[in-house]
């Protein structure tokens, strides 16, 4: 019985990364002590948000079978242009807009650009990584075309995002006088997790998206509608980026447009050392937790026991390198075990076959 | 019937290509034909080519390289460091021409390491080329930050700078062909050479439309990804010497853009991420393309970030064209299939 345990868990997808949070952050803490400090926990969480949230998206499209280049530019479009439209409005008519109204036009917004990503994918056949990043371009331009280039600076933002970054959960006074506290978007992202896993784990579309990346043709036989799964995935996915983006714009309380521009190999890189499959069908949003919860703690704490920050990125890498190497080696594991298994029951099989005959 | 021979691609390409001159040469007649014009726009061209040339051949072999640019950035970087080092006012021109010599045999071999890695990576390993590259370009791009410590390198020799921004066969009232464009369109010429014409070729082609029935004919399947991915290092590394020498200097995060707009020149030129299709020759069409309506838009003082969006919509445009002549075909296909199926069963009938 343990030793099937051992192979459930050596075969699990988020055990690679599962097991390098707990030993770096052991590691860590016993280089410094600080490591574990209320303080540097929570801004360790508060910087996992972004590309938590962001790592939603990009898992749920490649689960359903391809890389998503063009959520960074749906999250920026939905935020800027909210930004834009609300502070114009406040100037003018100093009407303040509630928060869940920020939330929805960003989202309203990351929805009809990801359904032209489902239109694309769907309708004209286009693999979904050549479909991304020309429309990564097109959302960029039209952006910079009809939106606006120039930042929108705190004194013309919309007074409830900047009123959003300063919500603290749990403010605690530290010796020295400062207050610090788990920041409020912290649950939002626990929030968007949840509601990920729910859809993923518990509903018909969600199971359908799993079956769309694993095997497209299966998946219409068996009976799914694949228009309608690649819409919805690329409309929860566009929906997801533009929550990511008005939290992005909120946390530094400055709409630049050219925020996330270079992030998106980042954050793929976070959701893949979290075991999510590249070519679909595969992963989960606790891996996709632990895969950005590691590489944060990576980028942002080799400080802390002395590393020099130039090396950082070094680090980075090797971490991918090391962690697609063990998935590989881990899928090779995988694959023995179901041909041993087969092969067991093969042999058994003969065996029942030369008693029948007996 | 040389006109049916041609790749519809190309057609196509060609097509969009003129329509784009056209347009541009009516918009602003005089500056854009200057030769000075021209001459820039040939300068131009030689980046952002070779990256798409580093690109090409692993997308046709089914996979991708995001590493290339971190590749020339580290190439870059190192020989930057070289050659200031080295070259001092006193040298010679003969010990200056023999340290230049050494800077490329250094970049070459920088190249062929790099493209080892991700070679043993993707063929011994079995990792997808996506996720084996998309970690070799942080651990490249990891290497050059700490070499330079985050910093641009820059400073290097005037002789440097002379070589990077040369021209040759220039005459009277024309201006010339920048050398890097010449280095570009010989490597461009020798690559078409290699993918179209030698056995090499065949079998990248060959593995890239599908590696397992490549795999049962015969072909190393390994040798063929090894081969490919030291090719587009070597490529990339060559890329970098010329950034280094037009720009005249090397930093760890330069031109990180490129590598989605490489993808998008492959993917115009009718090169598939899914492997096996595609010719090289469609590269320099698209490449033209993309640099007219650059150009063209800098004339009409069109802000830069407008251009990459308008070939966002070349592409999706070109792709929509192909969709529909293609089911078109199999439209037809389809209809020619039933009336010979039915004059067949009217045969047998009779």
């Amino acid at each position: 019985m343990s030793k099937i345990n051992l192979r459930k868990i050596l075969t699990m997808n988020e055990i690679l990364s599962l097991a390098l949070v707990i030993v770096l952050s052991i590691g860590f803490g016993i280089a410094n002590p600080v490591f574990f400090s209320v303080n540097n926990i929570f801004s360790l969480l508060r910087m996992c948000v972004l590309p938590g949230i962001f790592a939603c998206a990009v898992m749920l499209v490649l689960i359903s079978g391809g890389v998503d280049l063009s959520f960074t530019w749906i999250g920026m479009f939905g935020a800027y242009t909210t930004s834009k439209v609300l502070s114009a409005l406040q100037l003018n008519t100093g009407f303040i807009m509630p928060l869940p109204i920020v939330f929805l036009m960003s989202m309203l917004i990351g929805a009809v650009l990801g359904s032209f990503n489902a239109l694309l994918v769907s309708k004209f056949k286009i693999p979904i990584f050549v479909a991304t990043i020309s429309s990564a371009n097109i959302f960029m331009g039209l952006m910079f075309q009809f939106v606006g280039s120039v930042y929108i600076f705190p004194d013309k933002m919309p007074r409830e995002m900047i009123n959003f970054s300063n919500i603290l959960l749990l403010p605690q006074l530290t010796p020295d006088g400062t207050v610090v506290g788990l920041h409020v978007s912290v649950m939002l992202l626990v929030i968007v997790f949840l509601v990920t896993h729910f859809i993923l784990k518990y509903t018909t579309l969600g199971r359908g998206i799993y079956a769309i990346g694993g095997d497209e043709s299966s998946t219409e036989r068996v009976g799914f509608n694949l228009a309608k799964i690649r819409v919805f995935v690329f409309m929860l996915a566009g929906v997801i980026a533009g929550i990511a983006g008005v939290v992005g714009v909120s946390n530094i309380q400055v709409a630049n447009p050219f925020d996330f521009q270079g992030r998106e190999l980042g954050i793929i890189a976070a959701v893949v050392v979290g075991g999510t499959k590249i070519t679909g069908g595969s992963g989960s949003v606790l891996g996709v937790a632990l895969g950005v919860l590691l590489t944060n703690l990576i980028t942002q704490n080799l400080v802390l026991i002395g590393v020099p920050p130039e090396y950082t990125r070094f680090v980075f890498g090797a971490l991918i390198i090391f962690a697609i190497i063990v998935q590989s080696l881990q899928q090779k594991y995988k694959l023995k075990l179901i041909r041993t298994s087969t092969a067991s029951r093969e042999t058994f099989n003969k065996k029942e076959e030369v008693t029948n005959v007996v | 019937m040389l006109f049916k021979k041609i790749d519809s691609q190309t057609k196509q390409l060609t097509a969009i290509c003129l329509v784009l001159f056209v347009i541009m040469t009516f918009l602003r007649p005089v500056m854009f034909l200057r030769p000075i014009n021209i001459n820039t726009m040939l300068e131009q061209l030689a980046e952002p080519g070779l990256f798409a040339l580093a690109m090409s051949i692993t997308m046709i072999a089914g996979g991708i390289n995001l590493s290339i640019v971190n590749i020339a950035n580290l190439v870059g970087i190192v020989n930057g460091i070289i050659i200031r080092t080295a070259i001092t006012p006193e040298t010679t021109n003969e010990q200056t021409t023999i340290i230049l010599l050494i800077c490329v045999l250094v970049a070459i071999g920088i190249g062929l390491v790099c493209g080892l890695i991700n070679g043993f990576l993707i063929a011994k390993m079995g990792i997808l080329p996506i996720l084996a590259t998309l970690g070799t370009q942080s651990l490249f791009m990891g290497i050059s930050m700490i070499i330079t410590q985050g910093r641009a390198e820059g400073n290097f020799p005037q002789i440097l700078l002379d070589l990077g921004n040369k021209n040759v066969l220039a005459f009277e009232g024309f201006l010339g062909v920048p050398l890097v464009t010449v280095f570009f369109f010989s490597l461009f010429a020798l690559l078409c050479i290699v993918v179209h014409k030698t056995p090499y070729g065949l079998k990248l082609q060959f593995y890239g439309s599908n590696s397992r029935a490549s795999f049962f004919s015969g072909i190393d399947n390994k040798k063929v990804v090894y081969a490919t991915h030291l090719l587009s290092a070597f490529i990339a590394a060559l890329a970098g010497l010329i950034i280094m020498a037009r720009t005249n200097s090397a930093k760890a995060t330069y031109g990180q853009i490129y590598v989605f707009e490489t993808i998008l020149i492959c993917v115009l030129a009718g090169i598939t991420p899914l492997g096996g299709r595609g010719k090289i020759y469609n590269i320099i069409i698209a490449l033209l393309a993309l640099q007219i309506v650059s150009t063209g838009f800098n004339m009409m003082r069109i802000s830069p970030l407008i251009r990459d969006s308008l070939f966002g919509f070349l592409l999706v445009f070109s792709i929509l064209v192909d969709h529909i002549l293609r089911k078109r075909r199999m439209d037809k296909l389809n209809q020619s299939a039933i009336a010979s199926s039915k004059t067949k069963q009217a045969n047998i009938q009779t």
